[in-house]
């Protein structure tokens, strides 16, 4: 077991010895196999249902309640100093901002207050734009140089902060970022709190942590590259802090390279498709895209929202509209890393079909040679492995069962592999 | 269709891991929100295990304790599906909640202790077997006594901070409070669990004798 906070807080060796003690022996001390709990039980099924029937009779009690509730609540609404229903609105330098939002300076280091405390100091040189201001946060574009953020904490709060072809979603924190047009390169350094990264990175998204630095460079000529270096979190339960951005031969696109258009999703102006989504909203996204009208927004979507938009119709088991995003994302943005990665995701959902595993390979295959080191390598050799197993190919599953087990001995599909490798 | 081809298929094939595991993450929590019946189990096979190991070393209890928590974790997981924010995010929500009951259950067991104190001041520990490498289990039956005395929310944030290898600020956001408050409870912890090992003999001479690498059933 990794002891790194004890040696990190420097506890003594008293406390240093509980830890250990109990981390390492309390599970067999216990003398029992604590590999698996039981199963998620019948009884406890019904108990959830009881509580929810209970849940409903609370409802219709309370809602008298809340209907008086609420009308205090509007009263006293304007005394109680709650968060104003119209947009933010922000100073620069303690004046008003300029027409179009856009910021620059070349002799000092503006500094953008908003009205909820949050404070955006560009740096000297650095040029950038305030795109759009919602109720709950801003969308905010740094096209050059560096800004330092702190971004207030509150519930709902949504901020948005471009970077090139970047989004950096942010919900409480303070943080540094860079962007370097000439170099195509991003750097990200926290401080406090948790942002997420979306852009041409494989996986989709990284989340940082306080401590953490992010660089990616986007330039062809160079290794992509991703610096970890910061307080040394341990990956645990969390999402791994930063994924290791792969050497991957893909020539980023000049599409994927170009910032963001206006997003083609959400009623409200700063809320992307990315956004809702991760905020769990996938069938809305569904519903935007269609009342806009597919062909639409296939047309004029960048590839952020293309990606979002397949996940959520794959989310809600639309699997004809996944597939037109998804295609859309390979036509629009060749050789990206999104690109790369719809051919997995193709591969996915042509494995659901009833003949569909000739068809997925194919996807697998694509998907291997446009990313060899990417986010789904490993499953995309797991799941050729078995459908060419499953369309009798033996000899060739056998060989990739070889080669997954070299590659990924502890993998998802190692157990099946293994199998493979073992029948006669 | 041959045995060779039974036998293949016949193989479970685990949840994804790594990479993969946010993305299918999320697809199980709207296949939960849809009521599809798959996803719970999903749900339950991918991260129950982790919930039960935490429970079982924050709680020093045996199994059928700490599985009951477990059950109780996941009972207010699936009510809850449409409150996920994230659903990329679900490992995060499930050890959230599996704090809360944690801490939940410490406090129910201090008010325990309070009211039904043993002759020895301790709650009959039940948790421990008998049997060999009897000083290796005794002094863990000890280290968990000096963890009882703590309060739920330090006992709570030595948990996290020294079991789940948590940074300062997820021990935060798990407490549900600010870092620097996370910072004192930790602190608080380590220095009451110092003091009461510096004031036990048996543990003291246990730890500085150096017999800890000794495996529990003494090989």
């Amino acid at each position: 077991m990794d002891r790194k906070n004890v040696q990190d807080d420097g506890l003594d060796p008293f406390a240093t010895g509980v830890v250990e003690l109990i981390g390492d022996h309390a599970d067999t001390a216990m003398g029992i196999d604590v590999a698996r709990p039981r199963h998620f039980t019948p009884m406890a099924v019904r108990l959830m249902r009881a509580r929810e029937r209970r849940g409903a009779k609370r409802i219709v009690a309370v809602a008298g309640f809340a209907l008086v509730a609420g009308a205090v609540g509007l009263w006293a609404r304007p005394r109680l100093g709650d968060q104003p229903p119209e947009a933010l609105t922000y100073t620069v330098n303690g004046q008003p901002p300029p027409r179009g939002g856009a910021i620059a300076d070349a002799s000092a280091e503006p500094i953008l207050s908003f009205s909820d405390g949050t404070r955006v100091q560009l740096g000297p040189l650095a040029r950038g734009r305030v795109v759009e201001l919602g109720r709950h946060g801003a969308r905010i574009a740094l096209d050059e140089g560096k800004a330092h953020v702190e971004v207030i904490h509150r519930s709902g709060a949504e901020w948005l902060f471009e970077a090139g072809p970047f989004v950096i979603g942010v919900h409480g924190t303070a943080f540094s970022f860079a962007w370097n047009t000439k170099q195509a390169r991003l750097d990200v350094h926290m401080e406090s709190g948790v942002v997420s990264v979306r852009g041409p990175l494989s996986g989709g998204e990284v989340l940082l942590r306080a401590g953490q630095t992010l660089s990616v460079s986007l330039n062809d000529h160079g290794e992509p590259k991703a610096d970890t270096a910061g307080s040394g979190t341990k990956s645990r339960s969390n999402p791994p802090p930063l994924e290791p951005i792969p050497t991957s031969p893909l020539a980023p696109s000049s599409d994927s390279l170009a910032p963001l258009p206006r997003s083609g999703g959400g009623s409200s102006a700063t809320e992307s498709w990315a956004a809702k989504l991760s905020a769990g909203e996938a069938a809305a996204v569904v519903a935007d895209a269609e009342r806009r009208g597919v062909a639409r927004v296939l047309d004029s979507s960048g590839s952020e929202d293309l990606a979002a938009l397949a996940d959520a119709a794959r989310y809600e088991r639309k699997d004809n509209l996944a597939r037109r995003a998804l295609l859309a994302q390979r036509r629009k943005f060749p050789h990206s890393v999104r690109a790369a990665e719809a051919s997995f995701l193709l591969g996915r959902l042509d494995d659901g079909f009833r003949n569909g595993a000739e068809r997925a390979l194919g996807r697998y295959d694509q998907y291997l040679e446009e990313a060899p080191r990417g986010a789904y390598v490993s499953e995309a050799l797991g799941r050729k492995m078995m459908d060419l197993e499953r369309t009798h190919t033996q000899t060739e599953a056998r060989a990739i069962a070889t080669d997954y087990l070299r590659r990924f001995p502890g993998g998802t599909y190692s157990q099946a592999a293994s199998a493979l490798v073992r029948a006669p | 269709m041959s045995a060779q081809y039974r036998s293949v298929r016949s193989v479970g094939l685990l949840p994804a891991s790594g990479d993969e595991r946010r993305q299918t993450d999320a697809e199980m929590v709207f296949a939960l929100r849809r009521g599809e019946p798959w996803a719970a189990e999903g749900i339950w096979d991918r991260h129950s295990g982790a919930v039960h190991r935490f429970l079982m070393r924050a709680l020093g209890r045996p199994s059928d304790e700490a599985e009951d928590l477990t059950q109780e974790v996941f009972l207010r997981v699936f009510s809850r599906a449409q409150l996920i924010r994230e659903p990329a995010a679900l490992r995060e929500f499930v050890m959230s909640v599996a704090i809360r009951v944690l801490k939940w259950e410490l406090r129910r067991r201090w008010v325990r202790r309070k009211v039904h104190l043993s002759d020895s001041g301790y709650l009959p520990d039940v948790g421990l077997n008998e049997g060999v490498n009897q000083e290796a289990r005794q002094a863990l039956g000890r280290c968990y006594a000096i963890l009882d005395h703590l309060g739920s929310r330090e006992r709570t944030a030595f948990v996290l901070r020294y079991f789940e290898e948590m940074t300062m600020d997820e021990v935060a956001d798990g407490l549900g409070t600010s870092v620097s408050t996370a910072k004192r409870l930790v602190n608080r912890a380590v220095a009451t669990v110092s003091e009461r090992v510096g004031k036990d003999a048996d543990l003291r001479t246990y730890f500085v004798t150096g017999d800890r690498g000794a495996s529990l059933d003494g090989s």
